[in-house]
């Protein structure tokens, strides 16, 4: 899961990101709305954390014009929006709500309540209707960190854990290794890198010694496919 | 012992005293009538005139008329028509007194109906809802009057709860961000499994750091709250001295920025100022200007002295005010109601602080800014009884002595 903090205040948006990263989002900050619509454009991003009182403008402005100038990276959906913001009258919750974000959290907040928060958007489009998501043998519960593979406990890095996280997001979908680069890995990855390749390498070795070889198909000239 | 309620009443006192007038005015007239006119029959001398007109008509004859017995009859008829009258008269008195009693009731209650109105509303009015109004119809009178003062001060203090619930909203937004950095920091490096010394005591300076800034915050506040009381510590100060302070003071975020602090201008000018208030002023001056300026541009902090006033300023290099903004960004609870926020948004109240520090020492704040080249926030003080103010409503100033400074030092 890709993810854009756009925060004025550096101190805060470099915290958001470390714990964010621990969970095995990929984030990106921004500073302000000029480099938020900037950034927003140029990477799917599934998720958006977003400030109000930005330094050149509304938080709010930004959230409209990602809305009505959404375009389709990569076929993925459009980025889901929560607000982060110290406004917390009535209106202003019902404003932002309705200039297209899908939550709002007045700060200041739990860190544990934006983790959940970002995890009920990021199953918002998938079947899934609970923390965990189970595709074939594949138990991934997105709350508590843990995957299994039939009885056994699989141990996963953090991007290995996002990486799967996102085929199971989207089982049976061909996902390009341009698409897994964008949603799992953030803007520091050099993208010419195989890091693609050997991650997925390395994670079809676990679920090899778990039981499970064949479970990450390679397509051939597209890219790759969990089997359902 | 109580008395009944009602008869507590402005309108039980008013009824009271009308029926005093009436009744007593009534009551006198008809008692007056009563003794001149007892008065005036009691004198026997028609009887007699009447007693000597016959026995003169008819001289020799021998008629005799009964002198005693025709003065008794017309003193029994003049008794009865006294009494006839007097039975009148109380009859009257006793019809007059609830009469009058009755008309003062309702007349009074006429005339009170207003205040009950005015009463009526006053209960009604919550302190969540002052939206209620008197609105009294009817002539200009008296209590027209009373009720249209009374919605006049409502409109007030409806004005005033307006402006500190909207004070409040600032201020907890400018503690909110804070709280968030500390809070968000905190929970991040208390759920890290990995965290080792150096992490932790980098999460707590930041804390430290944050904690300074907010203390900072609450100081102006309270500066800001107290701005009635006449301030104790005026002393003379040294503006170039300030401003290297206050640079020291933000060197280190202006840094992380990578923006550059200049101060220009020389020594002096020493002006008479509480010199803590003016260089909390300066510093949220120049840390809204650190906040808001681009990444690796220059921020000038200057003073000098011109037409018998010093100055002392901060000059950004952007993103700049819009010309519609500049009165309303020094106003005590601005903030921008329509989506586009303007770039000075993020300074919140404190330029309202920054005004009330300049004018409580005789001075003004001026603001000359074009968007997209930069901004100039100048503080203006009399330096010992100078000439005319830099501008007439602390807005619009006569010119930049910043630009004209830094101009200077390009050539």
């Amino acid at each position: 899961m890709r993810v854009l903090v756009v925060e004025d205040e550096l101190d805060l948006a470099q915290a958001i990101a470390a714990g964010l990263r621990r969970d095995g989002y990929a984030v990106d900050i921004a500073g302000s709305c000029s480099q938020a619509l900037d950034k927003a454009a140029t990477a799917p991003y599934d998720i958006i954390c977003l400030d109000l009182n930005l330094p050149d403008g509304d938080g709010r402005e930004v959230c409209r014009r990602l809305r009505r100038g959404h375009q389709q990276i990569d076929g993925s959906d459009p980025p889901r929006v929560i607000m982060l913001t110290a406004r917390d009258t009535l209106d202003d919750r019902v404003a932002g709500l309705d200039d297209g974000a899908d939550d709002y959290l007045v700060k200041p907040f739990a860190f544990e309540e934006l983790l959940a928060r970002m995890r009920a958007l990021g199953r918002r489009h998938s079947n899934g209707t609970s923390a965990q998501l189970t595709v074939g043998p594949l138990r991934l519960d997105t709350a508590r960190q843990t995957v299994s593979a039939g009885p056994a406990t699989l141990t996963l890095t953090a991007r290995e854990f996002a990486l799967l996280r996102y085929f199971m997001l989207h089982p049976g979908e061909v996902l390009a290794a341009e698409r897994l680069l964008d949603h799992v890995w953030d803007e520091n990855i050099d993208p010419f890198t195989n890091t693609v390749r050997v991650t997925i390498s390395k994670l079809r070795r676990k679920l090899a010694a778990a039981g499970y070889p064949d479970l990450i198909e390679t397509m051939v000239g597209s890219g790759y496919r969990l089997v359902s | 012992m109580h008395r009944p309620t009602w008869t507590r009443s402005v309108r039980f006192r008013m009824a009271g005293l009308y029926t005093l007038v009436v009744f007593g005015l009534g009551a006198m007239i008809v008692v007056g009538l009563n003794f001149f006119f007892s008065r005036s029959i009691e004198g026997g001398a028609v009887s007699a005139e009447l007693q000597i007109r016959r026995v003169a008509s008819e001289p020799g004859a021998a008629v005799w008329i009964d002198a005693v017995a025709l003065d008794d009859i017309e003193r029994l008829a003049n008794q009865t028509a006294l009494e006839k009258l007097r039975q009148m008269s109380l009859m009257t008195l006793g019809v007059l007194f609830p009469a009058s009693l009755a008309a003062g009731w309702v007349i009074s209650g006429r005339v009170l109906r207003p205040v009950e109105q005015i009463a009526d509303v006053a209960r009604d009015i919550q302190a969540s809802d002052l939206s209620r109004r008197i609105r009294l119809q009817g002539p200009d009178d008296e209590l027209k009057h009373l009720a249209d003062t009374f919605d006049a001060m409502l409109d007030r203090i409806e004005q005033g709860v307006e402006d500190q619930r909207r004070f409040i909203q600032d201020i907890s937004h400018e503690l909110r961000n804070p709280l968030a950095t500390m809070a968000t920091n905190l929970d991040v490096a208390l759920t890290d499994p990995a965290a080792d010394e150096a992490s932790l005591r980098k999460v707590a300076r930041l804390v430290r750091s944050t904690v300074d800034r907010t203390s900072r915050t609450v100081e102006g506040l309270m500066r800001f709250a107290r701005r009635e009381l006449p301030t104790s510590s005026v002393r003379p100060v040294e503006l170039s001295g300030l401003a290297r302070e206050v640079v020291d003071e933000l060197q280190g975020p202006a840094d992380r920025r990578q923006i550059t602090l200049r101060q220009a201008g020389g020594r002096g000018p020493m002006v008479l100022a509480d010199r803590e208030e003016l260089r909390s002023a300066l510093a949220n001056l120049l840390s809204n200007a650190v906040r808001l300026a681009p990444e690796r541009s220059t921020i000038v902090i200057g003073s000098g002295r011109s037409a018998g006033w010093a100055w002392i300023g901060v000059q950004d290099e952007g993103p700049g005010i819009e010309a519609t903004e500049h009165s309303r960004i020094f106003q005590r609870n601005w903030r921008s109601d329509n989506g586009d926020r303007s770039a000075a948004s993020g300074a919140g109240i404190g330029l309202s602080i920054v005004r009330q520090v300049a004018e409580s020492s005789g001075g003004c704040v001026t603001l000359s800014s074009e968007p997209g080249v930069g901004s100039s926030f100048v503080v203006w003080l009399p330096i010992g009884g100078g000439g005319s103010p830099p501008s007439t409503d602390g807005i619009h100033p006569v010119r930049d002595p910043l630009r004209e400074l830094t101009a200077a030092d390009r050539s």
